[in-house]
């Protein structure tokens, strides 16, 4: 990315400073005393936790009629609010892993936090289908292990490869934003100025030195786990998409429901990670290491993603009418016309209309506007599951088989609780762990290579 | 102050410890508390106290009952019904009829105050079992029961559990008999009687969910 | 106790207990003793002392139990057919509104658990196609009445003034009742009952209690068909229809499939001629329905053709019928000459001409007597071979509105001290300007036997609780008069 321009300009001793100041900026984050906004902050998102706490004492305690799900409406709220924080992960896969094997040296201002984002989204979302089931208790049943019933889990479900799935990417994902925080768990460690801070980020350093062979071997594993996340970017979506596609059910058995959702998926994404890094680059003072440039070109990509998500709206409706299957139809007609025609028009105008905006420069560079118009998409982009969700069960093939959902105060209080957990955790990382990856930033940054340039 | 890494003396620690507990530490527990869990153990072997020292080794053993003596509906119920008492009272009418240890018993039968028996062989309650379905299709007493004749006091002898049912409904030549000889404890079945019953009585244990669970 | 009741224990020394008590005396030489739980080597035992180990650890926890323990309580004496976990069947009847309803009921250890028709019934039994003896219908009512069995709400003890008494306590008292020189003031008031068995007990209390009446009221009765047949004939008799043998089939305000007393009878009639394949009336026939009623009932939504009219206009229109089959004068009425009347009553008397014999007039028992009357002119004449009429059991009472204005007329001259009401709830279902509930105030001693302790049981001194129908013996007599066990 450095121009030779950039380049020349550096000296070694600027290098330095520069580095320094990398260093010095990321690391106050986590090791000066905490900053006013962090507690309110942190109090709100602890009180939307208590939320979660207490409606899944609810929930277990009484059953999951608390909710507003019933025989027909078999899944709403919990579903949506699992595919919809699913998706969320997404972007942060994308950005670690992706961009990074195509070499997007920008990535590295915003990789570090949109991983965490995406460990952080999926914790949220696993609690999901893990509560639906109405028997917690016995989650651990989906791993397959030799009991005393002779039973195994029934491999040709796609809730099953939903697991899997899941598990694979939480395990992925963990590995890979850990393995790469050492280097930087390191620096906080040699710069921490009380013991037990000394201590902790010690421990969890691993007993990283910086030597040569470190890094040559980190280089390697980061390739690897990269190399290994990237596929996930692609399956995991498309696997939770078979819950729906593989369904016989009208609206849902579609075959072009993992690439759209993939699209949707990182869509969602880049808007919460715009969301969150909007802020923190200006309450943490981070502006010259994540730069206007980069959110200017996450608001792109949500222009492409947008885009694509806007077309599979279309060829939905399309090869409904284009099949002539009257089923399909009718599910269609009665998702944009029926009774959750608000649902349907709040998706559209949110995920179709809201991204157009972004071709607009002034749009992608206030950041008011950028955090405005992203949290539109991910409104827009929850709806967009509640749809497929609420509305392809609402009017099944009987009548008999017809309702409407209504949400219960649970139902409510369950998804401000996600959003509790996910701040939460967010807000301790932002606190405490390096929010950029300093290592990789320096590696990219233009003084990186001016001494490259004068050989 | 220097930097914080990992002093010398960690090194064996690492090495003896911390890595073998996580290597061998996780299997262990799983082990263990697979182990305690599993049925083999929790249930087999289980023997309460009954309200009256009935002892089948006294008279299913030496004494010879047929088990259908007292347990006469087993070929036409679900149940292997524990007796009334006035069955018990056939005999003890006239054998040791003062005896304190029959009390209960003679209350049960003259002031109609029942006999409260403690189960041993128990299924959870979401299991149907048909014992007149087995029975009648050779598959011994014993099978599930154990050796009767030898227990002074009844104790589970088999784990129950649902891998053992499904392990017999799958294959089950090896638990058939010759239907007349399904009381007769410690019976050794000829060679290719089980294939034979199973293909003269049509035997086919199903083993779909709603055959137990319906 | 020992702690193998339960099979775990709460410390070594009581582990070390745990060997079974007793088992020297009764087996002196046990071959397979090791094999019995106490073996030290055994893998339950292996896992006991393994498990201290884990519960320390917070592994074992609470999944290590057995499952709760559990007793068999065998019966002292099994009854004689009695095998535990079969069902047996036995036949029945249920009584409602003075006529007997055969049943077969299924029974598991004791507990009636399922009600069915009786499919060998001579009245009701056999099924939609004529010979088959394996179905018989039942009703709603019926159905419902094995939820009543079990209905937590039933009254379960004696009631005195309000408060809890023993049986005894009312046995003493009717020992003392019986004392009294004269029974000139004792008054019973009964529901209806086709019992042979309670007419006869009515009669010997009657001999052994002389000067005591004994009253019937039924709310929802037949009593307006009486007064017709008397009307019509001269005397009480009972029409019963024969659906099967019917072309044609009026229902005046009658909704015979559910509302009768031989509805079962009638449905499983009706359902014979109905089906061309099957019907009694020849093959590929069938019969028709005209329901001319006030209300939508199951017969007006079976019905072929169904006239909505008044309940008060059920009469002018049964006269335009009979004006226009026997040339009378037509009724005054301005609803005769409603077209859809009109339209209906003419194609009507033209078929019921084509089907004479074959016909049925069925009115229901809110219709007055007026009608009963026209119809059973009608099944006279155009019914011959369709309907029957039985002699009526008692066809010198008087009616039940009659009955229990009687008795309301002697409370008020203080002719009653002691009243007994066997079933039924007369304070909620007595005709309202009787106010019977006041009236009960005026009598010295009051009983009430119910089910319920309901409206009348919180008027009357004593409230005995009644036995279900599934919990005592009796007997009945359905519609046509046959007798039937209980």
């Amino acid at each position: 990315m450095a121009s030779p321009s950039e380049a020349a300009a550096g000296s070694d001793g600027e290098a330095q400073a520069v580095f320094r100041g990398i260093t010095d900026d990321v690391s106050r984050v986590a090791l000066n005393p905490t900053p006013k906004w962090w507690w309110p902050a942190f109090g709100v998102s602890n009180l939307m936790l208590l939320c979660l706490v207490v409606s899944l004492y609810h929930l277990f305690t009484t059953g999951i009629g608390v909710w507003g799900n019933n025989n027909i409406q078999g899944w709403a709220w919990d579903i949506t609010n699992f595919v919809f924080w699913i998706g969320i992960g997404h972007a942060g896969t994308l950005i670690s892993a992706v961009l990074y094997l195509f070499r997007q040296d920008w990535r590295t201002s915003i990789n570090r936090s949109a991983e965490a984002m995406t460990i952080f989204a999926v914790a949220a979302a696993g609690i999901f289908p893990i509560i639906h089931t109405g028997r917690p208790w016995f989650a651990w049943w989906m791993i397959p292990h030799p009991n005393d019933m002779g039973m195994w889990p029934q491999f040709r479900s796609p809730l099953m490869w939903d697991v899997f799935a899941i598990s694979t990417y939480a395990t992925t994902s963990i590995l890979f934003w850990y393995m790469g925080m050492v280097p930087d768990l390191a620096t906080l460690r040699d710069r921490a100025k009380e013991r037990w801070k000394q201590v902790g980020y010690g421990l969890l350093a691993l007993g990283w030195r910086g030597s040569a062979r470190q890094w040559h071997r980190y280089e390697r594993a980061y390739l690897i786990l990269a190399a290994l996340s990237t596929p996930l970017v692609l399956s995991v979506h498309s696997v939770v998409s078979f819950d729906f596609a593989t369904s016989q059910n009208p609206g849902w058995h579609t075959t072009i429901f993992p690439p759209y959702f993939v699209a949707g998926a990182i869509f969602s994404g880049f808007a919460m990670v715009a969301t969150l890094l909007v802020p923190l680059r200006h309450l943490c003072g981070l502006k010259h290491i994540i730069k206007e440039s980069h959110i200017e070109a996450m608001c792109k990509i949500m222009i492409a993603t947008g885009l694509m998500v806007g077309g599979a709206y279309g060829i939905e409706i399309f090869i409904a009418w284009y099949s002539g299957n009257a089923g399909e139809w009718f599910t269609f007609r009665n998702r944009v016309l029926g009774e959750y025609s608000w649902a349907y028009f709040a998706m559209v105008s949110c995920n179709v209309l809201v991204p157009q905006f972004f071709w607009i420069r002034k749009c992608r560079t206030n950041p008011w506007i950028v955090v405005g118009l992203c949290i539109l998409i991910n409104v827009g982009m929850w709806f967009e599951r509640f749809v497929i969700i609420a509305t392809s069960l609402a009017r099944q093939a009987m009548p008999g088989m017809w309702g409407y959902f209504s949400p219960t105060r649970w139902d409510v209080l369950t998804f401000i609780g996600s959003f509790g957990l996910f701040f939460t955790l967010f807000l301790l990382f932002a606190r405490f762990l390096p929010v950029i990856a300093m290592a990789e930033v320096k590696a990219v940054s233009p003084e990186a290579h001016a001494g490259k340039d004068h050989h | 102050m220097a930097r914080f890494l990992f002093p010398e003396w960690t090194q064996p620690l690492k090495k003896y410890v911390i890595t073998p507990a996580l290597l061998v530490g996780p299997v262990y527990i799983v082990l263990m508390a697979a182990l305690v869990k599993d049925p083999q153990t929790l249930r087999v072997g289980y023997m309460p106290e009954q309200p009256v020292p009935y002892s089948h080794a006294l008279h299913a053993g030496e004494m010879g009952l047929d088990c259908r003596y007292c347990h006469n509906v087993v070929e036409q119920s679900a149940k292997a019904a524990v007796p009334p008492a006035a069955t018990c009272m056939n005999c003890h009418q006239t054998v040791l009829p003062r005896s304190e240890k029959l009390l209960p018993v003679r209350q049960a039968f003259f002031e109609n105050e029942p006999l409260r028996w403690v189960r041993v062989t128990d299924l959870p309650d979401y299991v149907f079992f048909n014992h007149s379905a087995h029975v009648t299709r050779g598959v011994g007493c014993e099978t599930c029961h154990g050796r009767v004749d030898r227990m002074v006091r009844v104790w589970q002898a088999q784990p129950l559990t649902m891998q053992w049912c499904l392990d017999c409904h799958r294959n089950p030549e090896p638990n058939l008999r010759e239907p007349a000889n399904v009381t007769v404890m410690g019976y050794q079945p000829a060679a290719g009687e089980g294939a034979a019953v199973k293909a003269r009585l049509k035997i086919n244990p199903p083993t779909d969910c709603s055959t137990c669970h319906r | 106790m020992s702690s193998l009741d339960h099979g775990y224990w709460k410390s070594i020394a009581e582990l070390d207990r745990d060997l079974p008590s007793g088992e020297a005396e009764f087996t002196p030489a046990d071959p397979e003793a090791s094999d019995d739980g106490v073996d030290p080597l055994s893998r339950r035992n292996f896992a006991k002392l393994m498990g201290a180990s884990l519960a320390l650890a917070g592994v074992a926890g609470a999944g290590c139990k057995r499952y709760q323990r559990e007793e068999i309580v065998p019966l002292g004496r099994r009854p004689e057919d009695q095998i535990p976990g079969v069902t047996q069947e036995y036949a029945t009847s249920f009584e409602l509104g003075g006529h007997a309803h055969p049943l077969v009921v299924t029974s598991y250890e004791g507990r009636p658990i399922k009600v069915d028709g009786n499919p060998e019934h001579p009245f009701i039994g056999g099924g939609v196609v004529a010979g088959t003896r394996r179905h018989a219908g039942s009703s709603a009512f019926a159905q419902g009445s094995i939820l009543h069995l079990y209905d937590p709400d039933r009254s379960t003890g004696v009631n005195h003034s309000g408060k809890a008494a023993s049986f005894s306590d009312f046995k003493t008292w009717i020992g003392e009742l019986r004392k009294q020189a004269s029974f000139n003031k004792v008054r019973v008031l009964a529901e209806a009952t086709s019992s042979p068995t309670v007419q006869a007990l009515r009669r010997r209390l009657e001999g052994a209690m002389p000067g005591l009446i004994w009253h019937e009221w039924e709310p929802l009765s037949w009593d307006n068909e009486r007064a017709g047949m008397v009307q019509a004939f001269g005397k009480v008799v009972r029409p019963i229809a024969e659906l099967d043998k019917a072309e044609t089939v009026v229902a005046l305000d009658c909704d015979f499939f559910v509302d009768h007393p031989a509805a079962v009878r009638y449905g499983r009639d009706f359902a014979r001629a109905r089906h061309p394949a099957t019907s009694t009336l020849g093959r590929g026939r069938m019969n028709r329905l005209y329901a001319i009623e006030s209300a939508y009932s199951a017969t007006g939504v079976m019905a072929d053709h169904r006239l909505p009219v008044r309940t008060e206009h059920v009469l002018p229109v049964a006269q335009m019928l009979e004006s226009l089959l026997t040339g009378g004068p037509a009724p005054r009425a301005e609803v005769v000459n409603e077209a859809k009347v009109k339209r209906l009553v003419e194609a009507l008397a033209r078929e019921i001409r084509a089907n004479t014999g074959r016909v049925v007039f069925l009115v229901g028992r809110r219709q007055p007597a007026a009608v009963h009357a026209l119809a059973a002119r009608l099944n006279q004449t155009y019914g011959s071979s369709a309907v029957r009429h039985v002699e009526d059991p008692e066809p010198t009472r008087p009616t039940h509105a009659e009955a229990i204005a009687t008795l309301a007329r002697e409370i008020k001259q203080q002719q009653v001290e002691t009243l007994f009401i066997l079933g039924g709830n007369p304070v909620y279902d007595a005709p309202a300007d009787l106010d019977l509930g006041a009236l009960l105030g005026q009598v010295a001693t009051s009983v009430h036997l119910a089910e319920y302790a309901d409206e009348t049981s919180a008027r009357t001194t004593w409230h005995v609780p009644r036995a279900h129908y599934l919990e005592c013996w009796g007997d009945g007599r359905t519609w046509d008069g046959t007798l039937t066990m209980q």
